[in-house]
């Protein structure tokens, strides 16, 4: 049994964790970050431009019970040292400032469970500003953009034969379209590469033209005296003190040898997946915090929810070179963001979304999933030759949607499993279902036929540990902070409150800089005080 | 452990030649990729694993209804025709719809598979591609 002590102790490192170790190593901190998953030090050779080698960088959902009926199981969150950033496709937008008010838009939804975030989008704009700048990000400005909103630093990436139609066809819809804000370099930056557009994105980008955050973030302080990564590690629990106001350690188990260990720290951040997270929390329970530690409220675990994806695929009759190119957003409509209700139908929104590159396996499953035998074979030959397009549709956060434990089953490591019961909102279905339906008239008007377009499929999963002022609504502060407990502090997509229509992985940049900021303001705080006890005596 | 019997992988079989069949390109069982299937399943919890086999083996019971015969002895017609039959089977979907995706994935993402339809394989060592899809 090991024991050391940190300054910082961050579980995941993902999107929220790499930053976390980023600023918090930086600034002198000692830190130790635990990953699950294993670490790709060599990204060129450790990744393979086929589809096949998508999985291997993907949580794998199937050790979940399952109830309700919209949980399936897409795999679109990440395990390994960088998480998800390694499949992404680089979509980097940020959230509008329509959507951190929701309950003052739209009141009380029978059924859901909406509220405000504890923070306005002009507290996020300097830090969605810095994570533009580290993600590299590329974009031109926009006609959603909020006024005096900085430019990302990097121009727009060149439009492609695809793109140069939908823009045709966004044209005779009179709807408003923009290179999207792609996390993909569109020139060198920062010593990675420009794209290539190879076509594989969500197969890990080999030479690092895409924001990837173990290279970004880990690697440049990988070598630092105060920094400790533990890959292929699993965070099993945590322990707090007798009064339960402090995490006291970390306990967890080398993935191999399982070797147990613990180590204790003045901060915990847990950035694990949005259903990870509070299968930890839940999994900690003691005397303190009988029903797991944060949940004095049966608040840890609900109002998951997650966008609805859905896609539309038609075909041209002529050449486009679907599969080249980063993999999405090459070009983008947002118009449909913001729909407050007025037309009786749905709130929220939806995104609309250029797909490309080698996604033959996107195709088959989403658009064409009731087609198969000679049909599927033929309306496959044609990819390339074909447009698709994507949305992604704003879910509602729904309190009896939630993450819990099943007691009675463990896994490898002796962790209670995780039960996922998630069910769609009626508004989810109406907003799809525009949503469907704008797609097909998009593809239409950009002079395609055989149009298909996908039933839903989950992405992006959100909710379990939102933020929020007062502890009987929300899990977490306006600094990410679990109420009630002094130092232990969440990252990830598990805080969002709601979730807007665009990909949250720029928001999640966003705000783990903004706790960073609080932890650091803490922790000088204290070393000035300690500091000065020193000098008095 | 739980393992997949030679009936019941000729279900598996059979369901791979149904989505993915054989005409001038290779069908699916022919590029052997209904064992991601099996690899899959390898990883699996013991409950995933349980409710895979029972699925598969109540497939085999409604083909010996339906047909008379057993998958193991489906040809490619009335694989095609099982396919259509389990696609839109209510009680099947939560078996078939993960079940189709590893039979895709692992159909399109095979280097023969992927080539055939115009994906553009590896190129990052030759440059890769301009903006307009042209080798670089």
């Amino acid at each position: 049994m090991i024991h050391t002590e940190f300054d910082v102790i961050v579980v995941g490192a993902g999107a929220a964790g790499a930053v976390f170790a980023n600023r918090l190593v930086r600034a002198g901190l000692q830190v130790l970050l635990i990953e699950k998953g294993p670490h790709y030090r060599q990204h060129h050779s450790d990744f393979q431009e086929s589809e096949l080698a998508i999985p291997k960088l993907l949580w794998d959902n199937n050790g979940y019970r399952v109830t309700g009926s919209a949980f399936r199981g897409t795999p679109n969150l990440g395990k390994a040292v960088g998480g998800g950033t390694l499949a992404w496709t680089g979509i980097a937008l940020r959230l509008f400032e329509h959507d951190f008010e929701c309950a003052n838009r739209w009141g009380e939804i029978r059924g859901a469970n909406i509220d405000n975030w504890p923070l306005r989008y002009q507290d996020l704009a300097p830090f969605y500003t810095e994570a533009e700048q580290d993600m590299g990000v590329s974009g031109t400005a926009t006609p959603w953009d909020v006024a005096g909103a900085t430019l990302p630093p990097l121009p727009p990436l060149d439009y492609y034969r695809t793109s140069r139609v939908y823009q045709q066809g966004f044209s005779r819809l009179n709807m408003q379209c923009s290179a999207g804000r792609v996390a993909t370099n569109s020139q060198q930056y920062q010593g990675r590469s420009a794209c290539l557009h190879c076509g594989f994105c969500r197969s890990g980008c080999r030479i690092d033209a895409k924001y990837q955050a173990d290279t970004v973030l880990i690697s440049p302080v990988l070598t630092a005296d105060n920094f400790s990564l533990l890959s292929e590690t699993t965070v099993t629990r945590l322990l707090t003190s007798a009064d339960g106001r402090r995490i006291t350690a970390v306990e967890y188990v080398d993935n191999h040898s399982r070797q147990k260990s613990v180590a204790s720290a003045k901060v915990v951040v847990v950035c694990n997946n949005p259903i990870e997270t509070p299968r930890l929390l839940l999994a900690s329970a003691n005397a303190a915090h009988p029903a797991g530690i944060g949940n004095q409220y049966d608040l840890v675990g609900r109002n998951f929810f997650c966008h609805l994806g859905t896609i539309g695929l038609g075909q041209l009759g002529r050449d486009v070179r679907l599969a080249i190119g980063h993999n999405m957003g090459n070009i983008m409509s947002l118009d449909q963001c913001n729909n407050a209700g007025a037309d009786g139908l749905f709130k929220g929104g939806y995104t609309l979304l250029s797909l490309n590159g080698a996604g033959a396996g996107v195709a088959a499953l989403d658009p064409l999933v009731q087609v198969n035998g000679y049909d599927l074979k033929q309306a496959m030959a044609a990819y390339n030759e074909s447009l698709m397009l994507l949305s992604f549709v704003e879910g509602l956060p729904v309190a009896t949607n939630r993450i819990t434990l099943v007691p009675a089953e463990t896994d490898e490591f002796g962790v209670p499993r995780a039960k996922v019961h998630y069910d769609y909102h009626p508004n989810d279905l109406a907003a799809l279902r525009a949503a469907q339906r704008k797609l097909k008239l998009v593809l239409k008007a950009c002079g395609a036929r055989q149009i298909r377009v996908s039933p839903e499929f989950e992405a992006h999963p959100m909710g379990t540990m939102r933020m929020g002022w007062d502890e009987t609504r929300s899990v977490t502060n306006e600094q990410t902070r679990v109420h009630g407990v002094e130092n232990l502090y969440i990252g990830g997509g598990s805080l969002f409150v709601t979730g807007s229509s665009v990909n949250p992985t720029l928001t999640i940049h966003a705000l783990a800089l903004r706790s960073c900021q609080h932890i650091l303001q803490q922790h000088f705080t204290r070393q000035g005080d300690s500091d000065a006890d020193n000098t008095a005596v | 452990m739980m393992t997949i019997s030679p009936a019941l992988q000729a279900v598996i079989d059979a369901l791979a030649l149904g989505v993915i069949p054989q005409t001038e390109t290779p069908s699916a069982p022919a590029l052997g990729t209904q064992y991601i299937v099996n690899f899959a399943f390898s990883s699996w919890p013991e409950f995933r694993q349980q409710s895979l086999l029972q699925a598969l083996a109540y497939v085999d019971e409604l083909a010996l209804q339906r047909y008379g015969l057993s998958c193991a002895q489906f040809n490619q017609a009335l694989a095609i025709d099982l396919v259509k039959v389990i696609a839109r089977h209510p009680g099947l979907a939560a078996f078939w719809t993960p079940f189709r995706v590893l039979l895709v994935l692992g159909y399109y993402g095979h280097p023969l598979a992927a080539q055939s339809i115009g994906m553009p394989g590896p190129s990052i060592e030759r440059g890769g591609f301009t903006p307009d899809g042209e080798p670089a």
